[in-house]
């Protein structure tokens, strides 16, 4: 038996993460670039999205940085340009990035709301939307995943806007999958739970004895998901070993939305 | 370029009902991504044209008869496996049967096939594969076969889709009270597929059928039992390592519209 199943062979195929500067983003790009993809990194600040690309090419594998705004359409637009440019065309897009503050929601401001909502779910359906566009036009399908969230399914304190973000996120998910579906585009979610590597803005709620005791007490295996163990499942959707599942949220949370 | 997070290169695995259909894609897909795999099912012909597969692409694979909804013959299966192979680290726990009837005709004995077979006899191989898992402390992964029917309504599926509602909430349970053992339990749940199980097969095979099933499935087509094989490798490998207690339909889109 050779490492290499066909199944999950991504060689040929070019892929863009967004959010891959670091954290779960930065996991899944080496994910995909190990399984034979080419991979462009973006990410708003150039730091992280570096530090990944020079990863994954001293692995081996083929990644660019390209530094993007996800929020503002035109950057998304250059994004696949460029990408397109560069790799030939866009076959796998995984929309990643994210905010993820908490606050109770009588607190939460019209700031707030907008910023959640703007980045989770406005320009996740931007970047969809745009790489849709891309795949359709080439003609020979292609796959999307968007990251979402355990709340998108279940309630987390302070989580109200975070949650509305993401549950939005489930639904636009089976929406493309039915509209895109006779291009042969699939379009799938994965849902992490609570993870060591926090996004944007969450750490002082994260790191505290109470949610140690929570993971403890709620989360079947009684631990956070590492980073890394993103990538797996993130392979998996974009590859020919799930070419009959389209519109689905794979949750990836050590079984915390099961109890 | 290294798919080596799917590899299942010296895991041991058992696929019951994988006489046919799905169960024999998986064992052979198993058995292609590198596991020794046990084929079991009640009929030995059926058995063996799996084995003969596994064994022409190269790979291991072992064929035990055995009753489902026998306990003792499930305990026999996995001891044998274990016997054979050293040890039990994958339970795909497929066998079943469809049955549609309106569920206002259905009747007791009706009742007590379709839960014996799909619900009742899938908990009893769970729970066996589970106590041999947790024994040997090595962790491990069970996979029950679900379906689409457990999440939305089927016309006269109301038996089947009532077992298969208990698979998915089994699963979740076991996945609960399994993690301490670090054993992952995971549901597939197949929609509209090219190959029919045993008692479905009329039904299906018909052209109002396809054309439903073209109308009503975004990917307007049935699956190939060969696509059951990507998630049951994905769910039974390290790719998978913080997945538990998870409903996944690999159904082209059905449930989700």
């Amino acid at each position: 038996m050779s490492t290499n199943n066909p199944l999950f062979d991504l060689s040929g195929r070019n892929a863009i993460v967004t959010g891959a500067g670091r954290g779960l983003g930065a996991e899944m790009a080496k994910g995909l670039a190990a399984a034979g993809a080419d991979v462009v990194v973006a990410a708003r600040t150039p730091g992280g999205i570096a530090r990944t690309a020079a990863a994954i090419n001293a692995a081996g594998g083929t990644a660019h940085a390209i530094a993007c705004d996800a929020t503002e359409r035109s950057e998304v637009e250059h994004l696949i340009a460029e990408t397109v440019e560069r790799f030939g065309s866009l076959d796998i897009m995984v929309v990643n990035h994210g905010l993820g503050p908490a606050k109770d929601l009588l607190e939460v401001t019209d700031e707030d709301l907008d910023a959640v909502i703007g980045v989770n779910l406005n320009s996740a359906y931007v970047c969809a939307q745009l790489a849709g566009k891309q795949m359709i036009e080439q003609g020979k399908g292609g796959a999307i995943v968007i990251t979402s969230s355990s709340a998108s399914k279940i309630a987390c304190w302070g989580y109200s806007y975070y949650g509305a973000s993401k549950g939005g996120v489930d639904q636009l998910v089976r929406q493309l999958a039915q509209e895109w579906a006779p291009h042969s585009i699939r379009v799938n979610a994965i849902n992490p739970g609570y993870t060591d590597n926090e996004m944007a803005g969450t750490s002082d709620v994260h790191d505290t004895p109470e949610v140690a005791e929570f993971i403890d007490r709620f989360i079947p295996f009684g631990r956070r998901g590492r980073a890394e163990e993103m990538a797996g499942p993130v392979v998996f959707m974009v590859s020919d070993a799930a070419s009959y599942m389209t519109g689905q949220c794979l949750f990836i949370d050590g079984g915390y939305s099961a109890v | 370029m290294s798919t080596e997070l799917f590899d299942l290169t010296g895991k041991v695995a058992v696929v019951t009902g994988s006489g046919r259909g799905l169960g024999r894609a998986m064992a052979r897909g198993l058995a292609g991504a590198g596991a020794k795999v046990v084929v079991a099912g009640r009929t030995a012909s059926d058995l063996d044209e799996s084995t003969a597969d596994i064994i022409a692409d190269g790979n291991q694979a072992l064929a035990i008869t055995f009753d489902a909804t026998s306990r003792a013959d499930c305990c026999r299966l996995l001891d044998e496996t274990i016997a054979a192979f050293g040890n039990l680290d994958i339970a795909v726990i497929n066998h079943g049967i469809g049955r549609a009837k309106a569920a206002v005709e259905v009747t007791d004995d009706e009742l007590a096939e379709m839960i014996d077979i799909n619900l009742k006899s899938a908990f009893v191989c769970g729970q066996e594969a589970a106590r041999r898992m947790a024994d040997q402390g090595t962790g491990g992964a069970i996979i029950f076969t679900s379906s689409t029917g457990s999440l939305v309504a089927f016309d006269k599926l109301s038996t089947y889709g009532a077992a298969k509602g208990g698979v998915d909430q089994m699963c979740r349970h076991f996945a609960q009270e399994l993690a301490p053992h670090n054993i992952r339990v995971n549901v597939v749940g197949p929609g509209y597929m090219e190959h029919h199980m045993r008692g479905a097969g009329e039904r299906h095979d018909t052209p109002e059928m396809t054309e439903h099933i073209r109308l009503t499935t975004p990917m307007e087509r049935r699956g190939r039992p060969e696509e059951m094989v990507g998630p049951v490798i994905f769910l039974a490998s390290d790719a998978a390592s913080f997945v538990t207690g998870h409903i996944m339909p690999v159904d082209g889109g059905y449930v989700a519209i």
